[in-house]
């Protein structure tokens, strides 16, 4: 494969440019190495990379072992078999190999073994720095610290030779300084050895307690023949004299050489140096320090050889100052740098220059390693974080993927070690009942992973293990582990993680593509349902180690190279998305809902998407339905109030008498079910009710002096009051009745809207300073030209309280009006026959049925499917025991009745009563002790007293944008400008009068600050975007009374949908229109290739890699692909 | 120029700084100069900030004191700003004007800052500053990658390291890479000539001129 590799050339003297690791490797050649092993881990990587790239020329085996427990079992097995064996690791990685490591030195080694852990002082690379050298002595084994690349291929050549004859392991521990660092290496001999086999002796290889006890006391003997081959190594020196001393070991000894190499030829100072930790060659150092005043023992983490030293002088009695640590004259922390040495012996022994002054590392925006663009860990955290949000826990572990505890993907709540993000996930699960989240690499599970999965597995622990599998060690430079495919002749091995997983007994468990968003939030769901262990395998090669391998063709069809932003569609801006003000902030919770929302969409077609959702667009309101929906999925209820309230006064109301058009339009049914939009809107308004202070504040503009009058305090009045009281006037509400609340104060019963509930809506309203007068009536004691003297504008917002008659013959029962019907409790009961198909009509069928009517039944024009009314108040007035006759009309009363005839209806263009047909001969009699009349009002009169034009009908004449009449100063709302408006229409003709009156009053500047919701014509039709998913998901409905229960009186029917149903409820809107509240490509997701540049997001084409995961989620549809042509031949 | 020379490399992780640094040592060997490299890796490459030494002489080690980098090679200029308190006074120092903006400074909102401010503050310290466009010599090139190369070649243009355009050429073309020879060789040759181009200017300046003290 490498046969012109400079590491295998057999050329004694040849010197190569090497990475200490890289001379390691040769040291190993040179001695004949036999098997090479290991476990990938920074500083030590190299070693093993090199054997990785040059066994097959070399002609040894070679593995990356799945753990370095195994990787040292692996080696010592060659060193009985009689082959010279190397094992490199990370100082770490010692420590899981800690079993095994600290028996060897009693069986002992046959061939040589060779153990390289790579030690990292100030953490570059590792959670510690922790000093392996403190395990030599007490593990019985001897250990080189080398100090330069030259010397640490030398010493791992000798390590050899000290191994087979102490028949002791031997350390080779380099710092990161060493490891790293290229330096000219000098090559010697490579020897051959032969592997000589595995000779049977039990004695010898069995450390049972009573071979073990015998090979204890060998141990002490084959330390002092480790002892002597160590000193005829002569890994150590001295140079120079006077009477100070430095004594450094390991790399710092190389800084030490530089700094004193001036004041060494000058005998100045000493430099006593050496590259061996243990056993020392102790006559050496007792017969080097004989003689000096002061020795500053040099040596980096723990005091070790300062100790010894001490030790040494007690017990060879030299009076000697030994300085080091302990005396504080150098720190036990972080390796040690030229700079601070050189401070140190300055001012200790007064040698070289002075430390300069260091200029101050200027004050630069840091920059820390990231997740690459187009990284796969990247989404399989996203989708996580999206499903699962701050609620949960989630433990992290040791490989490229510990990067995903930055923000934005914030993964990890703890990190430990190799394979504990399984078990820390595990143990805080079991103690705190927690939903929590574990994740690791394919690398870590095989490492360690499998172990704490089998745990989690047989406890059954509520958690989610997610494997993040990229098909290769990325971290440490793309190393081979046991699941990727071996190249071995012509077959393939591979070790199949999900396989893996069922065999360790999880139940559950799903392999995805983490750039497939739409299953990997899937997955992420189910997994959030189910209780117990969940396993997700995130799947996909890691694209740097796959550009690295795969050399791509030019394209041979056109192909995406990048993405890009769509600047009309992206709203990072923060510019009002669809015509609407929207004064929210940006959240993160939100935003993962939005994101969660667009996610689990199978349609890639997101550009072709409506600027608004149709249910905003049918809502009179223009309500960002959306916009509260993500807020209740996200749990920010507050908020979901906030953009509620801002859009509609009496929400508290209008969510139990709304006829809700949102709902026939929500793209949802398209799917499965509409959203339950009102039930959420509830959801939110009852909460906010039973807070013990009132969620939300609303804040007017300041009082600006000038006042206004409305009359009518029904919903357009109230909304008009409200809104105008926000724009800063002194509001005068007057109303014929004594209480605010008009139309749905007197004609709908308790039963839909407790009085209190009423009340409390209209007291927020009165709230902000409105004033109220009840009993006022416009024409009699309220004059419409005083009104307008004394105001600076006047809002008429009267009903249509008049109610409509039917031309009915004949004499029978009483005749009532069903308004005046609703407000008098004590009408009479028995069989009551309601007239009409509107709101009234069943409005009043069950309020007889509560008055205790035997029967009662309503007869209206419309068939079943055509009655004005709400469809789900028919459904309930049926399930009480209303009959309903369609298709009828009353035509006269008899004595104990009324008689009805059939009709049919032919023209659906016309809907008035005469285009309904009497069908001849169908005439019949039904038993009725009451007719109640529920055909409709006529708007109520205005007494204009001049002040306004009048059409023909004596109806006011208005704009229909804004409700103005032809005087500057007088605005209408409300049912007074047409009957059978609905509710939400008669507010938003409200808000819209107090608008267009504040721009004729203060201007357009000021006043459009907030606008009103559009007049219907003007708004874009209802978009019906195509959407997939995956799954359906029925909807969320609120508890009713039961029949039985409800009759006995006026209690409220319908419930609130509780907490978890509305949270759900609300994850089920699809978020179809666009959002201008949206950076969550910025504040989720965090690609290096988004940048922000002059207050507008753009992708760097030069860092994209057109993974296409943005353009999955991205809310507004706004991250489009840069489609390069294929190339022709 | 002495036979000792003290580089440092600096840049964003991808951007090839360790490759730069092994050429670099690479060439200093293979003309027969003693030579350290020194890197630290690991999690840096994860496009954090890296920075690697090249020590030309007889030191044993390769850290580079403060204030005392004789050359300082910045592929991205912001990474070049950083290892401002590693230059000295005599300092010759190549910026790559291409910025990167680091992903924290884009979550945070910040901007990314001034070029011009950034060559003021090296410039402040160090004797010249060569402000070049290797990423584009590199696209043009052939190879967006090739920046390091550039750089390298920019490097031998401007004479700046005692090593001799040759080696480094040669460390160009034997290094282990999967971009083709030739664009390598067109990478480094584009370097070259825009380091020749500046060679003999000095001055104040701006940020396509080299400025500095001198």
């Amino acid at each position: 494969m490498m046969p012109g590799h400079p590491l295998l050339a057999d050329e004694p003297g040849r010197t190569e440019l090497l990475l200490g690791n890289e001379a390691i490797a040769r040291g190993a050649i040179e001695a004949g190495v036999g098997f090479a092993c290991g476990y990938p881990g920074t500083p030590s990587t190299e070693v093993t990379d090199a054997f990785a790239l040059l066994a097959p020329d070399l002609g040894i085996p070679f593995e990356y072992s799945v753990n370095e427990k195994v990787a040292l079992e692996m080696a010592f097995a060659a060193s009985l078999a009689g082959a010279r064996a190397i094992v490199a690791m990370k100082h770490l990685g010692l420590m899981s190999a800690g079993d095994p490591l600290s028996t060897i030195p009693y069986v002992g080694t046959v061939a040589g073994l060779v153990i390289v852990s790579a030690g990292d002082p100030s953490c570059h690379t590792s959670p510690n720095e922790q000093d392996q050298r403190q395990l030599a002595e007490a593990l019985h084994l001897p250990m080189f610290d080398p100090r330069s690349p030259q010397e640490a291929l030398e010493v791992t050549r000798h390590a050899f030779d000290v191994s087979e004859r102490s028949r002791l392991p031997v350390v080779v521990r380099p710092t990161t300084r060493v490891c790293h660092t290229s330096a000219p290496v000098r090559f010697g001999a490579i020897e051959a050895r032969p592997v000589a086999g595995f000779t049977r002796d039990p004695a010898r290889f069995l450390p049972l307690p009573a071979n073990a006890r015998r090979m204890r006391v060998e141990i002490t003997e084959r330390l002092e023949t480790a002892r002597r081959e160590i000193a005829a190594g002569g890994f150590f020196d001295a140079q120079g004299g006077g009477t100070t001393a430095v004594l450094a070991s390991g790399a710092p000894a190389a800084i030490c050489q530089d700094l004193l190499e001036d004041a060494v030829g000058r005998d100045e100072v000493a430099l006593l140096s050496l590259g061996v930790v243990y056993p020392l060659p102790e006559d050496w150092l007792v017969a080097s320090l004989r003689g000096f005043d002061t020795v500053l023992v040099v040596e980096e983490l723990s005091p070790l050889l300062e100790d010894r030293v001490r030790a040494l002088c007690t017990l060879h009695g030299l009076s000697l100052k030994v300085l080091g640590k302990r005396t504080g004259h150098l720190p036990f922390e972080f390796e040690y740098e030229p700079h601070m040495l050189r401070a140190v012996l300055h001012d200790l022994v007064g040698i070289g220059a002075p430390a300069e002054v260091v200029a101050e590392a200027p004050s630069l925006p840091n920059r820390p390693p990231t997740l690459c663009a187009a990284c796969p860990h990247r989404p399989a955290f996203f989708a996580a974080r999206s499903v699962f949000g701050d609620e949960a826990l989630y433990f992290n572990d040791i490989g490229c993927y510990s990067l995903g505890v930055a923000p934005p993907l914030r993964a990890g709540d703890a990190l430990l070690a190799m394979g504990a993000g399984f078990t820390l996930a595990a143990g805080v699960a079991r103690t705190s009942g927690r939903q929590t989240l574990g994740f690791l690499g394919d690398s870590t599970f095989f490492h360690s992973g499998m172990p704490a999965l089998l745990n989690a597995v047989k406890e059954n622990v509520n958690m989610v293990a997610v494997i993040m599998d990229n098909e290769v060690t990325a971290m440490t430079g793309f190393q081979e582990r046991p699941g990727a495919p071996v190249e071995d002749g012509q077959v393939q091995r591979t070790v199949d993680i999900e396989a893996v997983v069922r065999a360790l007994g999880a139940p559950h468990v799903e392999t995805v593509d983490p750039n497939d968003l739409a299953a990997t939030v899937a997955a992420f769901e189910r997994a959030k349902e189910r209780d117990g262990l969940s396993v997700v395998i995130s799947q996909r090669i890691c694209p740097v180690f796959e550009a690295r391998t795969v050399r791509r063709a030019p394209a041979a069809a056109p192909r995406v190279t990048t993405y890009t932003i769509d600047h009309e569609r992206c709203r990072y801006c923060g510019r009002s998305s669809c015509g609407q003000r929207c004064g929210q902030g940006v959240v993160e919770d939100f935003e993962r809902a939005m994101v969660r929302a667009r996610s689990l969409e199978l349609d890639g077609d997101r550009a072709s998407r409506p600027d608004v959702a149709p249910c905003a667009t049918r809502c009179p309101l223009f309500l960002c339905i959306q916009g509260y929906a993500a807020h209740i999925a996200a749990g920010r209820y507050a908020d979901a109030l906030e953009l509620i309230l801002d859009g509609l006064p009496l929400a508290e109301s209008v969510c139990r008498v709304c006829h809700k058009p949102c709902e026939d339009v929500c793209v949802r049914g398209g799917l499965d079910e509409p959203v339950a939009i009102n039930d959420l809107k509830r959801f939110v308004m009852d909460w906010a009710a039973s807070q013990d202070e009132y969620p939300h504040t609303p804040e007017p503009e300041p009082a600006h002096g000038r006042s206004a009058a409305v009359v009518g305090a029904g919903p357009a009045g109230l909304a008009a009051a409200h809104d105008l009281a926000m724009r800063g006037y002194d509001v005068h509400l007057y109303d014929a009745n004594a209480e605010p609340g008009g139309l749905l104060l007197t004609g709908v019963p308790e039963y839909r809207l407790p009085r209190e509930v009423l009340r409390r809506d209209t007291e927020r309203i009165l709230g902000l300073g409105v004033s109220f007068e009840g009993g006022r009536h416009l024409g009699a004691d309220l004059r419409l030209g005083e009104l307008v003297d004394g105001h600076d504008g006047v809002v008429i917002a009267l009903g249509a309280a008049d109610p409509l008659t039917l031309p009915i013959e004949g004499e029978g029962p009483a005749v009532v009006q069903a308004l005046a019907y609703l407000q008098e409790p004590d009408t009479a009961a028995g069989t009551v026959l309601v007239v009409g198909g509107g709101n009234a009509a069943i409005d009043a069928a069950r309020t007889a049925l509560r008055r205790g009517a035997e029967h009662v039944i309503i007869s209206c024009l419309e068939a079943r499917d055509e009655m004005p009314a709400i469809s789900g108040e028919i459904e309930a007035a049926e399930d009480e025991g209303v009959d309903l006759l369609c298709r009828t009309r009353a035509t006269r009363l008899v004595a104990g009745g009324a008689e009805l005839v059939e009709v049919h209806h032919h023209d659906p263009a016309r809907t008035d009563p005469a285009s309904y047909e009497a069908r001849a001969g169908t005439d019949r009699l039904v038993a009725a002790e009451l007719v109640v009349l529920a055909v409709g009002q006529a708007p109520q009169r205005v007494a204009a007293d001049g002040t306004v034009e009048l059409d023909w009908t004596d109806g006011l004449v208005v704009d229909p944008g804004t409700g103005r009449t032809s005087h500057a100063g007088v605005y209408a709302a409300g049912d007074v400008l047409g009957a059978g408006g609905s509710v939400t229409g008669a507010i938003a003709g409200g808000l819209r009068a107090a608008w267009g009156l504040d721009r004729s009053l203060r201007g357009p500047a000021a006043a459009d600050v907030r606008m009103p919701p559009p007049v219907v014509p003007t708004r874009p039709p209802p978009g019906r975007p195509g959407v997939r998913r995956d799954r359906t998901e029925g909807r969320r409905r609120p508890v009713e009374l039961d029949p039985g229960t409800r009759m006995g009186g006026f209690e409220e029917v319908v419930a609130t949908l509780t907490e978890d149903e509305a949270r759900a409820e609300a994850a089920r809107c699809m978020i179809c229109g666009l959002c201008g509240n949206c950076s969550a490509c910025l504040d989720l997701f965090g690609c290096p290739a988004f940048y922000v540049d002059r207050g507008a997001v753009e992708i760097d084409a030069g860092l994209c890699v057109a993974c296409g995961v943005c353009a999955q989620f991205c809310p507004n549809g706004a991250i489009v692909p840069v489609i390069e042509p294929a190339v022709v031949r | 120029m002495s036979a000792s020379c003290d580089v440092v490399v600096a840049g964003v992780g991808g951007q090839g700084v360790l490759r730069l640094a092994h050429a670099l040592g690479a060439a200093a060997a293979a003309a027969g100069l003693g030579v350290r490299v020194g890197q630290i890796y690991g999690l840096s490459q994860r496009g954090g900030s890296v920075e690697a030494t090249v020590r030309i002489g007889d030191m044993r080690t390769a850290f580079i004191p403060p204030a005392s980098a004789d050359v300082v090679v910045g592929l991205e200029p912001l990474e070049a700003q950083r290892v401002v308190p590693k230059m000295s006074p005599r300092a010759t120092v190549l910026v790559n004007r291409t910025p990167i903006v680091p992903t924290s400074l884009t979550l945070a909102g910040g901007d990314y800052p001034d070029l011009d401010g950034i060559v003021e503050a090296i410039a402040a310290v160090a004797r010249r500053v060569y402000v070049l466009d290797a990423t584009a010599a590199a696209a043009a090139a052939g190879d967006r990658r090739l920046t390091n190369t550039v750089m390298l070649g920019a490097l031998a243009g401007l004479e700046a390291s005692p090593i001799p355009t040759d080696a480094l050429l040669g460390a160009v073309a034997g290094a282990d890479s999967s971009i083709d020879v030739a664009v390598r060789k067109a990478a480094f040759a584009r370097g070259a000539g825009l380091g020749r181009d500046h060679a003999g200017v000095v001055g104040a300046g701006t940020a396509t001129t080299p400025a500095g003290r001198d």
